[in-house]
């Protein structure tokens, strides 16, 4: 193997995975952790909400982005939308526990920060604060 | 040297494989596309969460399955036959075969549990990560002798290790440390979704190095030092960049900075494709009567308009407009067909030989897939930029009045999209005959 390429690889590499374990133990959450947010996630995942909603923006289009949803919105609202479904959106028969963990984990992502774009600041050099 | 017929044949089932794939991604995309223009459209029968994860799925098979055939046959060409058993390979496609049809059974039965872009039970993965495991040691195997790795050998090992890592690194949310967390899990998640990506553009970008090595008769440029410096930048790349993803979000400062430094990197490659493009031009005019060189000429064109497009979408400034629109889907649909399929319909047609005079190739199909992926990106775009303004306004009205304004470019989008598919289709027709007749003989 040339020697030199060999080299700025294992440099390349090592501040990859110096950088890949930093990030799995840093701290990031201002939100304690709880074990109803997996409950609740598990139901985003059972059902694939993310195929047409967003959190932060990241997920399909086709429905709003729900970060911010439980702002806005009470659970009862939720509760019907899901149970009756809409032009878009089928009806889904999630049961009562369901409901309130999913309830409870868009709570929890409410929390973390809001997905809208004009609270976002741009600097001169093209970065956001 | 020509790998032998019982090899090479397996290529061809790889290939053959990841072009039915191709196929219902185009189908599944169609349907999906036709939910935006008429909202309830096969809701109660095959509704959007089902037929958005079939669609993403087969894409990604159709680039798994082709890159594991190409890169089998290339790298026996290039270091002479495979001395291993046959049956690890049929295992290894097998595997990769049975991990497809599992999951597009489990999404049209509405059985999910994975994360985006990876929604089938998770536990669908393992028949994944063990075909990989296969390739990697294949791989690693018939390496192991090689001195002066020319670059696209580096390409391939590249991809194919970080593949299977990332691969791993997007189940880390099963362990309770992560899923707990709801920014690290989406940190984490991007993180190797953003490399995964970068990690198959390593092995398609190797596949098209080869290929030009081949046709100019000689692998100067891939022992070049220009080479390994555009290699560098690619691997820094997909290790660093990933962050452009989730600029949006409240992940750490450290990962927004560090991702938007190195995105900009791609500016030299950009700077580069400008300086030279007179040169590049000449070079793919002369041989433009080989089927392959006229798919790399078209995958040279996409990858200046997505470069240009990914970089002003990876400044922070401009991504807080385009995040969570149609832009996004713009590029990757531009990069995925008009970067990543043509670059892989070059090399397929020319392991299939169909650059030879005597083989009848529809030249006018190449064409209106490119011109009406054009149209296709071109609306995506403006979709995009609507949604992007209605996100920023500040008398913003509900999302559903907002979808009702874009609804014509939905059509236009509709209509563009089923022809795409249509000539997609003829492409993928002509290229399973050729196979079919080569298997046979």
């Amino acid at each position: 193997m040339n020697l030199s390429v060999k080299n700025v690889f294992v440099v390349i590499l090592s501040l990859f995975l110096g950088y890949s374990v930093y990030l799995y133990f840093i701290p990031m959450d201002r939100v304690k952790p709880d074990d109803v947010i997996v409950k609740g996630k598990k139901v985003w995942l059972k059902y694939n909400c993310n195929s047409c909603h967003q959190i932060y923006g990241l997920g399909g289009y086709l429905g709003p982005d729900l970060t911010n949803l439980m702002s806005r919105a009470d659970s009862n609202y939720l509760k019907a939308l899901v149970s009756s479904g809409t032009q878009v959106m089928p009806k889904f028969k999630l049961k009562e526990q369901e409901l309130t963990d999913l309830i409870h984990f868009l709570i929890c992502v409410d929390s973390t920060g809001s997905s809208d774009p004009r609270t976002l600041k741009a600097t001169i050099y093209g970065a956001i604060e | 040297m020509e790998p032998s017929n019982k090899f090479t044949k397996l290529s061809y089932y790889f290939i053959a494989s990841g072009l039915i794939c191709l196929f219902l991604a185009l189908l599944f995309g169609v349907m999906s596309a036709a939910q935006y223009v008429s909202p309830g459209f096969l809701k109660d029968i095959v509704s959007f969460e089902r037929l958005r994860p079939a669609h993403v799925s087969s894409i990604i098979f159709w680039l798994l399955l082709t890159l594991n055939g190409l890169i089998f046959y290339f790298l026996h060409n290039y270091l002479g036959p495979a001395s291993f058993k046959i049956n690890w390979l049929r295992i290894q496609f097998g595997s990769l075969c049975l991990a497809y049809v599992l999951i597009i059974t489990s999404y049209l039965f509405g059985v999910f549990g994975g994360r985006e872009y990876w929604e089938f039970p998770p536990i669908i993965s393992l028949l994944i990560v063990f075909s990989w495991i296969i390739f990697l040691f294949r791989f690693l195997y018939s390496v192991r002798q090689v001195h002066q790795m020319p670059v696209f050998v580096w390409m391939w090992l590249t991809g194919i290790v970080f593949f299977l890592f990332t691969l791993i690194e997007s189940y880390l949310w099963l362990i309770p440390y992560v899923s707990h967390h709801i920014v690290k899990d989406i940190t984490i998640q991007w993180k190797a979704n953003g490399s995964m990506v970068g990690s198959w553009n390593m092995m398609m970008y190797g596949c098209g190095i080869y290929v030009m090595d081949k046709i100019k008769q000689n692998h100067d440029y891939s022992k070049s030092k220009m080479a390994y410096v555009l290699y560098f930048i690619g691997l820094t790349n997909m290790f660093f960049n990933w962050g452009h993803h989730i600029y949006t979000t409240p992940t750490l400062p450290i990962v927004k900075g560090i991702s938007y430094a190195i995105s900009m990197t791609e500016l030299f490659i950009f700077g580069r494709i400008i300086f030279y493009w007179r040169k590049s031009l000449e070079e793919h005019l002369n041989k433009i009567h080989l089927v392959s060189i006229r798919f790399m000429f078209y995958s040279d064109i996409w990858i200046f308009l997505n470069l240009l497009l990914a970089i002003l979408i990876s400044i922070p400034a401009i991504n807080v407009f385009s995040h969570g629109t149609f832009i996004t889907v713009a590029h990757s649909m531009g990069a995925t067909i008009g970067i990543n399929s043509m670059i892989l319909f070059s090399c397929i047609s020319f392991i299939l030989n169909m650059n030879a005079k005597e083989v009848q190739f529809p030249i006018w199909a190449v064409k209106m897939v490119n011109w009406s992926l054009g149209v296709f990106w071109s609306t995506l775009l403006i979709t995009g930029v609507n949604k992007a303004i209605w996100q920023v306004s500040s008398s913003k009205d509900h999302f559903m009045a907002m979808m009702h304004r874009n609804h014509n470019w939905h059509i236009l989008m509709l209509l563009s999209g089923l022809l795409l598919a249509i000539f997609l289709i003829a492409l993928i027709i002509v290229f399973l005959k050729r196979i079919n007749k080569l298997i046979r003989n």
